[in-house]
């Protein structure tokens, strides 16, 4: 039987670090706790002023969200951020994700730039037909698919996922991303690493399988809006252009 | 003898040199970019596209200045920059000069520096934490 001896060892070593250490982009220092192909996820929201204050007033308790949270909205058009800035969302009904797209609760994440671009999808197969309640009462059937349109502080590695939920906070809620029965998948723990959250990335940018990433797409918007779902095999930029439709505008 | 020695190896050597010429030249392949793997040292033309006008006004002006370091860009005026961000087979030459450029791992640094000015534009929005 042959073993390894130090001297064989510590170079075997030294070149996996070295590899270990090309594949992490500069910069991007890696908080990860799951395997890559597995999703830690948490989840976070854009706190509303009239919910947390009763009035139109930025109370403590908003503001504190606001910190924790990342941004909070004011009023139907306007955002506080967490660094004191205020943004016109204009007819989107959310906020608008680092991409400067509106962002879908349930359906848009943050991720970290280093490793992802904006627009591409999280295809997380173990959560395909799971019940989610939206934050206006709405039940979604959830495709499955998550779409990166959002960044955040820390958000770093690439199975790294913040899951955006709308104005309410998921964790606390009674949805069915979180764990209350013991069927459910939870998405809101770190630690949980289990099949569920198993996950590929559909690329953005030129998909090796394009036809994948435009039914992707297409199952997406069919999720959040059956009666404005773009038809099968429609091109990318049609099903992108129906996908935020719901939260922009309109009477949902 | 020893002349029989030298004759031998004067075969040898011009043998040998034969043959290394008879060999094909070996240049180096084309760099093939994957631009979709990381690092992203710029923004994909529809990353950018979406952004919003604070985040394009950003970028656009803190990348103007770093593309002086780089040779093949050198010459990119900042209304030039300003016009290739809004046609796609523009940007995506600039992007492929930046991309060759960055395969030098000494220049690592600079290409650093302009990969942390697109996280810098899209974070400049980020809603979450």
């Amino acid at each position: 039987m042959k073993h390894f001896s130090p001297n064989r060892l510590f170079p075997l070593l030294f070149i996996s670090g070295f590899v270990f250490s090309l594949s992490t982009p500069v910069g991007a220092k890696s908080t990860q706790i799951c395997r890559n192909d597995i999703a830690t996820t948490t989840t976070y929201y854009v706190p509303e002023v009239k919910d947390l204050c009763g009035s139109s007033k930025p109370c403590p308790e908003f503001k504190k969200a606001v910190k924790l949270q990342g941004s909070g909205k004011l009023n139907d058009k306007t955002i506080l951020t967490a660094s004191g800035d205020k943004i016109d969302t204009g007819d989107c009904k959310t906020a608008f994700g680092a991409s400067g797209n509106c962002l879908i609760p349930y359906i848009s994440v943050a991720a970290d730039p280093h490793y992802h671009h904006m627009g591409d999808i999280i295809d997380m197969p173990g959560l395909r037909g799971t019940t989610i309640i939206l934050p206006d009462g709405k039940k979604m059937i959830h495709p499955g698919y998550f779409i990166v349109e959002d960044t955040g502080g820390g958000i770093k590695g690439p199975n790294r996922f913040d899951i955006f939920t709308g104005s309410h906070d998921g964790a606390e809620a009674a949805q069915a991303l979180v764990k209350h029965t013991g069927d459910e998948p939870e998405l809101t723990s770190k630690s949980d690493c289990g099949s569920e959250k198993q996950f590929t990335t559909l690329k953005a940018e030129k998909p090796k399988d394009e036809a994948a990433y435009n039914e992707a797409k297409t199952a997406i918007a069919n999720a959040i809006d059956p009666d404005r779902a773009p038809a099968k095999g429609q091109t990318a930029v049609a099903a992108k252009e129906s996908l935020n439709s719901p939260y922009v505008g309109g009477t949902r | 003898m020893r002349i029989l020695r030298l004759m031998t190896l004067f075969v040898v050597f011009f043998s040998v040199e034969i043959a290394m010429a008879d060999k094909p030249v070996i240049t180096a392949a084309p760099v093939t970019i994957d631009y979709s793997a990381p690092p992203f040292w710029l923004a994909s033309y529809d990353e950018f596209k979406n952004l919003k006008q604070q985040q394009k006004a950003f970028y656009l002006g803190k990348l103007y200045p770093e593309f002086n370091k780089i040779p093949a860009l050198k010459a990119t005026t900042r209304g030039a920059l300003i016009e290739s961000s809004r046609v796609s087979d523009q940007w995506l030459e600039i992007r492929k000069k930046l991309y060759e450029y960055c395969a030098d791992k000494s220049v690592v640094k600079t290409c650093d520096e302009i990969a942390d000015l697109r996280v810098q534009a899209l974070n400049y929005f980020k809603a979450a934490k």
